[in-house]
């Protein structure tokens, strides 16, 4: 079975933080996103497999896909870096079976609707409320980083900070 | 130079637009520098914002124009490897002042294979690691 090394969530996916810093911050040998749309985007998915650097196998899944390949042989080998694009697509992960202890939210950029919590991490209500179900029902540590020589934030506090900001 | 020669046109794509800097201080080297511009990545810029503001500079840029971008595997190359689909650009990562001295240099010619492969061999050249010369132990 494959080890976790880090999980995180970033709408930028494979980009500078992701490869100069954070998969230097760990062990990873391969780098998984899970994502439905760029899993069938061929295109898209050779630039994210291109951005990788050359001794770090990339494979793109769908939520489903990972979530049978976990049920098989827990994805196979290696020692990963899971990435996401967005919150919703990291609940249906790991709601659907994907054992992921620590999420840590690298970067949400703005939009409608968004509060930024932390730096330009943001979050809208769905977020804040799936986030808070994970921490809640499926015993994951959830927290806020963008790079490693900065602070992080627990969920707990950017949850407060987001309520504040919406009184 | 002759004044109003023609010159290609060279983007420049980098975390927090910093090649503004570059550009501003390689005047110190090289004087005026035109037809160069540069679209900053900032903090908050989803990779989709980042892409449209790009293409919507891209658009303009006639065929064979130089992309330079700042961290291979960054979103700034990633962007621009992606609109290399579409159009005509060439791109080269890793932006440094050699490497824009080198571009600048070549600006009066359009860019193709062989020049934009010069100018990554300068840019790659003009990196090393200086040391003094080992003294002479036979002497």
């Amino acid at each position: 079975m494959a080890e976790i090394e880090m999980v995180r969530v970033d709408f930028r996916l494979i980009h500078g933080q992701v490869i100069t810093k954070w998969i230097r911050q760990t062990f990873a040998n391969r780098i998984i996103i899970i994502d439905d749309n760029l899993a069938n985007d061929e295109f898209m998915k050779s630039i994210y497999t291109m951005a990788a650097p050359s001794n770090i196998a990339v494979n793109v899944y769908t939520v489903e896909s990972a979530i049978n390949e976990w049920k098989e042989d827990k994805l196979g080998k290696g020692k990963l870096f899971i990435l996401f694009k967005d919150v919703d697509t990291a609940f249906k992960t790991i709601q659907g079976g994907i054992e992921i202890k620590d999420l840590q939210i690298g970067g949400l950029g703005s939009g409608p609707g968004r509060k930024s919590v932390f730096g330009p991490i943001s979050l809208n209500e769905e977020d804040a409320e799936q986030l808070r179900e994970l921490e809640e029902s499926n015993n994951c540590r959830v927290y806020l980083h963008q790079v490693p020589d900065e602070p992080k934030m627990e969920f707990k506090k950017a949850l407060d900070k987001f309520y504040s900001l919406k009184k | 130079m002759s004044n109003g020669s023609y010159r290609n046109e060279i983007l420049l794509l980098t975390h927090g637009g910093w090649g503004e800097t570059l550009v501003d201080k390689l005047t110190m080297i090289i004087g005026q520098i035109k037809g160069v511009s540069e679209i900053a990545l900032n903090p908050s810029d989803s990779p989709e914002d980042f892409l449209l503001k790009v293409e919507e500079k891209i658009k303009t840029m006639p065929a064979n124009s130089l992309v330079i971008t700042d961290i291979v595997g960054g979103t700034t190359s990633n962007m621009a490897l992606m609109l290399s689909k579409k159009y005509d650009i060439h791109i080269l990562s890793g932006l440094s002042s050699m490497m824009l001295i080198e571009a600048v240099m070549r600006q009066n010619q359009p860019y193709t294979e062989d020049s934009v492969n010069e100018i990554k061999e300068a840019a790659i050249m003009n990196c090393q690691q200086l040391k003094l010369p080992a003294e002479d132990q036979a002497k």
